[in-house]
């Protein structure tokens, strides 16, 4: 599937997909905004087909990957037909014991009067559809279904009700009134929701060198590099651009930005940078730029600026923050809200994406980001760990790799242990341990090949046991192991040295600035 | 005592009396048609309760005739603020195919008038919304047609959206013409139809097809859009209203690609002076004019040229120019 | 001698506006034993004043002031409205209006250029007044600063300014704010209205406000700066033009020859609709929505409407009727519930009638940043603009800034506009009201 796929075909997929039982996968792949299928396709088709996969789930059921894909159109989606999707979507939500009705309750705010009517008996829009529905229904009919773990909701109801949020029809009353009735005489748990983690994470160690040279022009025209304004400082930087028309995203986000800036510049932090950076290069010039975030409460000055690529390096850095946007032609065709925070040394340290911005978080974490930097001490032990680290090259430096030398050591060596039955299970859980741990490890590298070739390697030598193969198999299998596990711990420090090199770089380029 | 302020009163009260007049002979059922629909211009809005009533007998009687029922529900408008009653059956009956096309016309324009300030059908928008599709479908009046297609339109619907693309991609199933399909799927640069726009814009049905397209090729900062605009700005066989748009575009996209073009049809004696007059307005207007403004060679051809124009036109819009703009030539 | 006459007490040119409102002045001498001084209009083409001596003297065409020997003596003038034939003496150019200042023997000593700056109706501006506001509007929108205009006024906003009693403070800010706007570029600009019961031949023209062509989209003269006009529209494509079909219920409707045809309510119907701010409230739809619809285009739906520059002319007569509305009945008082309503302050926690944004001591939106709900979730634009000539409403308006918009109980109040058809009327300061 890619941007030439029909859209009947992908809704031939996604009805598929549902009727499946293995079909999540392919769903779960729709909820990434980057992915290729999205590219050079209208707002409105983005929508349908994310939309269409979204309500999916609640026949498959809704996992924890997919949840915060769901709750990010709740919390500031403005699509009736996403925010109906993704109310039916929490339907197939299995967890019993916690549930995130406020983000239920955040939607039934932001739809508004702008709700629409909309139908999901089929992909295609219709002028008299079957099964109508409308946002606010979904919305009201996943809280009873939700029963008594919605009871945190009942008071917002009660005055939604009454039409004090905004005016209410009287089907739409009659719907709160049925809600609120099923949530008091619900007899189930009822538990409150929600540090939901946002399903992007960037790698470890993710670091800004490779955007260094990228040439950009800032609010007031200026050109300048990367590095002339992120090298060396602490920064946070923003997402956005101006012709969005979703007020709960780019608009609400740069007015976010203006607000960490102020309290930034009160708990005397004014010299930590600030960016916001365009997704529209070509149409937000300077001049558009600089009104529209100025108009939203921003200072502009040396620590803050707006900025666009030049050169068509947008998707270098689309790349390697790994934007979920995705554009129809030049121009955006959806995204989301994103905002990172990079230390003086070059590394993305945290960020905060999909769901509203809450500056008091963003700027809590920029404190403890300053307090760590401003630690002395913490110099010492960034040196430390740079000698420690050559020791490990040749020394077990961690549990990790306590359990590959041990695993490693202990399988090769299984051979001459094969009399004692019960040993090979303790052996057999040091070599999950160990393949877990660097499952995990290589996976925030995106790197599996070695993964596999051990794992490989593992299965031979215990089913060359198990099932009885001549003995020069687990010669061959300890072998292989143990060379492939060494590869793995020199691989491993390889990327760490590269990081400390890269460290050193930084500190030498800011010390010169 | 002031007696403009008198006078001010007096038109009210005596408004007030006339109005009450024509109000009673719009209610009556003895009079003509025509009579009292002469009544209903001056009857204003129906605002007392026992108006209200009788003008609400009057719109759903269907023995009524249509001309007069599409009268008194317009001069219900006002009901609509607060009766939920009132806008629900007006939802219903814009989304009713049966109901007369006359009636469904001034429905239409008081439910959308109330958009502007009803409660009741802020709340009932999804209904709205739905009835306007349905007009979609079942008016045989082209005229509410495109008024439900452009109310759809003003607010990105996706429906009305599909249904006019496949229009410009099948001219036979088109409910509007080209030229306004473009227009109104404009309303949402983030539609299908800046996808075809470069294609229409070579091949159009007509020259205002071909306008909407390359005007509407102005979000779209991809080169070949801009080259597209260049060349069919520097064709001098082409429309002058054409050239003028596609320079109004390049002002947006590539301000100092249009200067270097501007220069020379500026200074071209055999150019359509129209077009000329144009041009000079748009760089008054222009933030980003330095390539012009600073260019003392051309300001002084420039100068010389307007002098010497017949046109008086020219001359009056080239002093706008240069009192704004030229400060620094002076 | 050296005489300098200061309007609105102040030697900035800037400050050279007045409206009907009574405006401090003071006249300064060098002369060290004092001077008796005449002063009065000296120019009959332009705007006109009249003068007062203090705020209980009664108002006069002309002041015989004595500069005492500190140098210096106070006097108010206003823009001069005859208020038996309601015949007003506004400006038509910049600082036209010219006061003069001679000693006994008629010698000139001083003379000072002000103008009498008030909002008129558009199909009766003069070419240069035309321009000079069409000219401000599309500078405005090149320099990046209309956009934002546009996105106060979205279908997200809506609840926060429709369907409940601000919505017509709410639109008098808005106003003022681009009204500030525009005078930053150019301060002889005000807004002016589209009366729209009436026909209006001059608005509906290539050289104003556009014809539509047969497609409805709007067409100007080449002369016409509409012509560089750019929507920029949250998510709206930037080469769209104005779009503004006549609307045909059923016969052809030209807006050069008769009023806005779906509006029922001519505007002494809409005075008439009731003493009491609720009853004169039901205007939102009719005139005001009618208005909006006799249209298909931008104009005829909220998100869109502000796109189309006939907007800002549709509300200023929307606003001029509520004036005229308020002086007719003497409505300036926000103490009196009968002004408006919603005196105090909103349940903060509540949209709708009975919400915040909706009470006289409620800030409004979005001058005041708010972007926590129940106001809408972004709130651009910065704060309201400041004037050169006065310092109310500031940055962040109040509800109640909004209604003695003359300064009828207060001169402090007056927000700095006013129609050419409503004159200033105060029963709290004394004797201005006196006739001429």
């Amino acid at each position: 599937m890619n941007r030439n796929t029909p859209e009947e075909d992908i809704a031939g997929e996604i009805d598929r997909a549902k009727a499946s039982k293995t079909g999540r996968d392919f769903l779960l792949k729709l909820l990434d905004k980057s992915q290729e299928i999205y590219a050079g396709r209208a707002s409105y088709q983005v929508d349908r087909i994310r939309g269409y996969a979204i309500a999916s789930f609640e026949v498959v059921g809704l996992s924890e990957l997919a949840l915060p894909h769901v709750l990010e159109e709740l919390d500031n989606g403005h699509s009736p037909y996403l925010i109906a999707a993704s109310a039916k979507a929490l339907r197939g939500w299995r967890s019993k014991d916690i549930f995130p009705s406020n983000f239920l309750i955040k939607a039934l705010t932001n739809i508004g009067h702008k709700d629409d009517c909309t139908s999901f008996e089929s992909y295609w829009p219709n002028a008299k559809p079957s099964g109508v529905t409308t946002a606010t229904r979904e919305i009201l009919l996943t809280l009873q279904w939700m029963g008594g773990r919605a009871k945190d909701s009942l008071v917002f109801l009660k005055r939604f009700r009454n039409g004090e949020i905004y005016s209410i029809s009287s089907e739409n009353r009659q719907l709160v009134q049925e809600t609120i009735d099923k949530i008091y005489h619900s007899n189930s748990f009822t538990g409150s929701c929600c540090q939901v983690v946002s399903s992007k994470q960037l790698p470890k160690y993710l670091t800004i060198k490779s955007l260094m040279e990228i040439k950009l022009q800032d609010q007031e025209g200026d050109i300048l590099r990367f590095k002339d304004f992120f090298a060396g400082h602490l920064t946070v930087v923003v997402f956005f651009y101006t012709r969005c028309d979703n007020p709960n995203r780019c608009s609400l986000t740069i007015s976010k930005l203006a607000q960490i800036q102020t309290s930034l510049s009160n708990k005397g932090l004014s010299r930590v940078r600030l960016a916001a950076i365009t997704y529209d290069p070509s149409y937000d010039i300077n001049t558009r730029l600089k009104e529209y975030t100025l108009n939203r409460g921003l200072i502009h000055n040396d620590n803050c600026k707006v900025l666009r690529t030049l050169e068509h390096r947008q998707n270098q850095i689309a790349d390697f923050f790994n934007l979920q946007v995705n554009y129809r032609d030049t121009v955006v065709n959806h995204h989301s809200i994103e905002l990172f925070i990079i230390n003086s040394n070059g590394y993305v340290i945290q960020s905060f994406t999909q769901f509203e911005i809450n500056s008091e978080d963003v700027v809590n974490a920029i404190e403890k980001c300053h307090l760590n930097f401003s630690n002395r001490s913490n110099y010492i032990s960034h040196f430390a760990n740079g000698a420690i680290s050559y020791l490990m090259l040749l020394f077990p430096k961690c549990p990790l790799c306590w359990a590959t030398y041990m695993s490693a050591l202990g399988l090769s060596g299984v051979s001459w242990l094969n009399y004692d039955p019960n040993l090979i299970w303790v052996l057999s859980a040091f070599a999950a341990i160990n393949m877990a741990l660097i499952f995990f490890r290589l996976r925030s590298q995106k790197s599996y090949a070695l993964f596999f070739i051990l794992l490989a390697s593992y299965l031979l030598l215990i089913g060359s046991i198990v099932f009885g193969l001549p003995v020069m198999w687990r010669y061959i299998a300890s072998g292989l192991i143990a060379i492939f596990t060494f590869w793995y711990i020199l691989a491993v420090q390889t990327v760490w040295l590269e990081e400390q090199w890269d460290k050193l770089k930084l500190r030498l380029l800011n010390y010169r600035t | 005592m002031d007696s403009y302020k008198d006078s001010v009163k007096r038109s009210i009260k005596e408004n007030r009396d006339n109005t009450q007049k024509a109000i009673k002979d719009f209610f009556d059922r003895k009079k003509t048609e025509e009579v009292r629909l002469n009544a209903f211009k001056v009857c204003g809005t129906f605002n007392r309760e026992n108006e209200i009533q009788t003008a609400l007998e009057i719109a759903n009687d269907k023995g009524e005739k249509i001309s007069i029922r599409a009268a008194a529900m317009m001069g219900l408008v006002n009901y609509a603020k607060n009766s939920e009653s009132f806008v629900e059956d007006l939802i219903q009956k814009l989304g009713n195919a049966e109901t007369p096309e006359m009636l469904k016309s001034a429905i239409l324009s008081v439910l959308q008038a109330s958009t502007f300030g009803s409660a009741p059908l802020s709340s009932r928008m999804p209904s709205y919304n739905q009835a306007l599709r349905s007009v979609l479908e079942t008016s045989n009046s082209e005229e509410t047609r495109l008024r439900a297609a452009e109310y759809l339109a003003l607010k990105k619907d996706e429906y009305v959206q599909r249904k006019l693309m496949d229009g410009l991609s099948n001219p036979e199933k088109g409910m509007v013409p080209p030229e306004v399909a473009i227009q109104l799927l404009s309303y949402d640069l983030h539609s299908e139809v800046y996808l075809v726009l470069r294609k229409i814009a070579a091949n159009p049905p007509n020259l205002r097809t071909k306008k909407e397209a390359l005007r509407n090729l102005t979000h779209d900062t991809n080169p070949e859009s801009i080259g597209l605009l260049l060349k069919t700005f520097n064709d001098k066989a082409e429309n002058e209203e054409v050239r003028h748009l596609c320079a109004v575009g390049l002002q947006s996209l590539d301000p100092k690609l249009l200067q270097e073009s501007v220069k020379n049809a500026l200074l071209d004696k055999s150019e359509n002076v129209e077009l000329q007059v144009a041009l000079l307005n748009t760089l008054n207007y222009s933030a980003n004019t330095t390539l012009t403004d600073e260019d003392l060679g051309f300001q002084r051809k420039l100068q010389n040229f307007a002098n010497a124009s017949k046109s008086e036109k020219l001359k009056k819009t080239y002093q706008q120019y240069a009192d704004t703009k030229l400060k620094n030539f002076k | 001698m050296s005489l300098e006459i200061l309007i609105n007490n102040s030697s900035d040119g800037k400050s050279d506006y007045v409206t009907w409102t009574p405006t401090p002045c003071k006249i300064t001498s060098s002369e060290p034993n004092g001077v008796n001084v005449q002063l009065s209009n000296s120019s009959t083409n332009g705007g006109q004043v009249v003068f007062f001596k203090d705020l209980q003297s009664q108002q006069s065409n002309g002041l015989q002031l004595v500069i005492p020997a500190t140098g210096e003596a106070n006097f108010f003038i206003a823009g001069k409205f005859d208020k038996q034939t309601g015949q007003s003496y506004a400006s038509k150019n910049d600082k036209d209006c010219v006061i003069s200042a001679r000693d006994a023997s008629n010698t000139l000593l001083s003379e000072k250029s002000l103008m009498v700056r008030v909002r008129k109706n558009a199909n009766e501006l003069s070419a240069q007044e035309r321009d000079r506001f069409l000219s401000a509007m599309v500078r405005l929108n090149q320099m990046g600063k209309y956009v934002e205009l546009q996105n106060m006024h979205l279908s997200s906003s809506s609840e926060e300014i429709h369907e409940r009693s601000c919505f017509l403070p709410w639109h008098r800010a808005f106003l003022l704010d681009i009204e500030r706007r525009l005078q930053k570029i150019d301060p002889s600009v005000t807004v002016p209205y589209w009366k729209f019961d009436e026909s209006a031949n001059n608005i509906f023209d290539g050289d104003f406000m556009g014809e539509p062509d047969s497609s409805g989209l709007v067409e100007f003269t080449n002369t016409n700066p509409m012509i560089n006009w750019k929507l920029q529209l949250f998510g709206s494509g930037n080469g769209t033009r104005i779009r503004r079909r006549n609307l045909s219920n059923n016969v052809p409707w030209d807006p050069r020859l008769t009023g806005a045809i779906a509006v029922n309510n001519s505007e002494q119907q809409t005075l008439g609709l009731g003493s009491i701010f609720s009853q004169f409230s039901t205007m939102e739809i009719d005139p005001h929505g009618m208005a909006h619809v006799s249209f298909t285009g931008q104009i005829s739906n909220i998100g869109t409407s502000p796109a189309d520059p006939l907007f800002f002319m549709l509300h200023c007569n929307v606003d001029r009727l509520w004036a005229k509305w308020q002086w007719v009945n003497n409505h300036f008082d926000e103490l009196n519930n009968n002004t408006y309503p919603n005196i105090g302050n909103g349940n903060p926690s509540r949209g709708g009638e009975n919400g915040i944004g909706n009470f006289t001591k409620d800030t409004m939106w979005p001058w005041n940043g708010v972007n926590v709900r129940p106001r809408p979730s972004t709130a651009p634009g910065g704060g309201m603009p400041n004037s050169a000539v006065i310092s109310k409403p500031g940055k962040t308006p109040q509800v109640g800034n909004m209604l003695d918009f003359h300064g009828a109980n207060s001169l402090t109040n007056n927000l700095g506009f006013a129609y050419d058809d409503v004159p200033f009327e105060s029963t709290n300061i004394i004797n201005v009201i006196a006739s001429v």
